[in-house]
């Protein structure tokens, strides 16, 4: 073993460690705000075993994607909506999570004996690309990939217009059709209670409403 | 590095995320425990990438 | 290009010939640079401090720090000095943890993005292959720590500091990275080196300034904004929020603070510097140089003079970026914060875009020119 396999293996551990005790945070602290901030450790974590993985592009944007913007919004959700509602103690809760937890490393269990009976198939070389993966993952993407990347685009088109919708949700949605009708000193809000939206019957804004 | 190293602690870190998936009664929670699981994923597929390379991936 | 001096290769041979084995030479050479970079971070710190005093002073027509050295040189280190001494205090209802983490999360990413900053063709810690992009990714790591001490001060304006930091490193950060990108099109490569080397050979006229001079006015606005300088400083804005996420710090917590945004502010200049104004490349080709005097470019003395020109003029760059903000600290006021934002969404962002599309296009044009 030579230095720079030995300083694989250690860092390896450690951040392996770093990564599981994380998580372990991340679900079962009571405090949420620990928790968020755990996920953040989870994530970077994540980013360093990419980088032993020679995966320099893929930690760059795990770090880029996952903590500087999920962990970020995550954060910001806790802290904005920092209403602190006590859970109603069920009575038997214990039984619950020890379930889960059972079941859990059960599935852990499973997943592991698989993981060591399988004999991956003389696929263990382990030799380094010969490009770089930023000049990789470019051509794979705008060849073969084309496809899944252009239609996830797409999906995140899509979940923009729906983000935009759902914050201006309190505007009118047929603001042009009644900008004229409407009295010149009320903000262009909609009533709280949601609007019919038969159209041959109604008249005045705000008195559609049942 | 050994891909079965990868492998076993994508598989903790899953079942880390499903226990907290399960037994969490917070909505952030649960999306917090919904990105692990996406990592833990995430992990495996760069582990297979490691060290399934031919031509054509 | 020459290749100019290697200070790794040398230094390792040396060990070698020392009887050392390779091992052992590499593992000894590792730290150095390291070591280097950072001392020569935080000595950028002082410097620049000491400037924005005395610019500052000269802006108003005061005369600035005058006493501790000669024209005040050693004035960052007596403020230094005075952190380092004070008491540090953690409130009594803070979070002591997430207190003590926050300043740290927020200093580690501005130094460690000094791994790519390059100083010469080998002067630099590590020439990884993702360069510029290692930057961008490790700049979104700062709001994290801003979140975590605004948290945990337990104070209003603190928390309100830290959303608003968060949000605005967020906001920025897509502009600042689209007008990144349009110089990596044109180098065809992330690493910093290769953008210099792009741009090196016709001198002044080669440089990517007068390829991209939105481009240069979007990365400075974008990079004013994420090191949350004036016209930016709405995280700290003291009218509306007290001293923001800093409200409750004080003594050394609150140093790695004033560290980090001094870092963030040089390391940004250093890289407006390489990005735009060719890192070390010095205004008249070099190679011309070599031929008038008569020296060959493998002359060791020629490379020693050339790779300290390329420091210093590296240096003088970016503290011409340096001086621009902070002459712009005292010349525009502060911008409200839905201003902010919607200077960063609805203007930057679509800048940036047509920035990008029209260096797409002028590429595919002029491939000789744009980088082929």
């Amino acid at each position: 073993m030579n230095l720079a396999e030995g300083v694989q293996i250690v860092s390896f551990g450690l951040l392996s460690l770093m990564v599981l005790g994380a998580a372990l945070g991340v679900v079962l602290l009571q405090n949420i705000v620990y928790s968020a901030f755990l996920l953040g450790g989870v994530l970077i974590s994540i980013a360093g075993l990419y980088l032993l993985l020679n995966a320099d592009f893929v930690a760059a944007a795990q770090v880029l994607i996952y903590v500087g913007a999920v962990n970020i919004l995550i954060l910001f959700a806790v802290m904005l909506v920092n209403k602190q509602e006590d859970f109603a103690s069920l009575p038997r809760s214990w039984v619950r999570q020890g379930a889960t937890a059972l079941v859990c490393t059960g599935l852990f269990a499973l997943l592991s004996t698989m993981i060591l009976q399988t004999s991956w198939l003389g696929l263990n070389s382990g030799a380094a690309p010969e490009t770089s993966t930023t000049i990789l993952i470019g051509e794979h993407l705008f060849s073969d990939f084309l496809l899944p990347f252009e239609l996830a685009s797409v999906l995140l088109l899509m979940a923009l217009i729906g983000a935009v919708v759902l914050a201006r949700r309190e505007f009118l949605p047929e603001e042009i059709v009644s900008s004229e009708r409407q009295p010149v000193l009320t903000l262009p809000e909609r009533p709280r209670q949601p609007m019919v939206v038969s159209s041959g019957t109604s008249s005045t804004p705000g008195s559609t409403s049942e | 590095m050994q891909l079965q190293y990868f492998l076993i602690l994508a598989a903790a870190l899953f079942s880390i995320g499903i226990y907290g998936l399960v037994t969490s009664r917070n909505v952030v929670r649960v999306l917090m425990s919904i990105e692990l699981l996406l990592n833990a994923v995430n992990l495996n597929f760069l582990a297979f990438f490691r060290i399934s390379r031919s031509t054509r991936y | 290009m020459n290749p100019g001096i290697d200070l790794q290769e040398s230094f390792i041979e040396t060990l070698i010939d020392l009887g050392l084995p390779v091992g052992a030479a590499k593992a000894i050479w590792m730290p150095l640079p390291m070591t280097v970079i950072i001392i020569g971070a935080t000595l950028g710190v002082l410097v620049s401090v000491w400037l924005e005093r005395k610019i500052s002073a000269a802006v108003q027509q005061r005369i600035g720090p005058e006493y501790a050295g000669p024209l005040g040189v050693l004035q960052a280190v007596a403020d230094g000095l005075k952190l380092v001494f004070k008491e540090d205090i953690v409130p009594a209802k803070a979070d002591p943890w997430l207190f003590t983490i926050g300043p740290v999360i927020v200093v580690l990413p501005a130094f460690l993005s000094y791994l790519i900053v390059p100083f010469g063709q080998n002067l630099l810690i590590s020439n990884v292959g993702i360069g510029i992009f290692l930057w961008i990714a490790l700049s979104s790591v700062a709001p994290i720590g801003l979140l975590m001490a605004g948290y945990a001060s337990n104070n209003k304006y603190s928390l309100l500091g830290g959303l608003r930091a968060a949000a605005q490193s967020i906001s920025y950060e897509i502009p600042l990275a689209l007008a990144v990108l349009a110089i990596v099109m044109m180098s065809n490569s992330l690493s910093t080196i290769d953008i210099v080397e792009q741009q090196s050979g016709y001198g002044i006229l080669g440089w990517n300034v007068w390829r991209q001079p939105i481009g240069l006015v979007l990365f400075w606005i974008c990079a004013l904004a994420e090191c949350e300088r004036l016209p930016f400083d709405l995280p700290e804005a003291e009218e509306e929020l007290v001293a923001g996420y800093q409200t409750e710090y004080s003594g050394m917590r609150f140093g790695l603070f004033y560290v980090a945004s001094y870092v963030n502010l040089v390391l940004s200049s250093v890289l407006a510097a390489v990005l735009y104004f060719g890192g070390w490349d010095f205004p008249i080709p070099l190679d011309l140089v070599s031929s008038w005097l008569g020296v060959s470019e493998t002359n060791p003395t020629f490379q020693v003079v050339t790779a300290s020109l390329g420091i210093t003029a590296t240096l003088l760059k970016a503290y011409f970026f340096v001086f621009v903000a902070i002459l712009l600290r005292w010349t525009l006021p502060r911008v409200r914060i839905d201003q902010l934002l919607d200077l960063g969404w609805k203007f930057l962002l679509p800048v940036g875009l047509v920035n990008l599309l029209l260096t797409a296009g002028l590429k595919l044009a002029f491939p000789f020119a744009f980088g082929g």
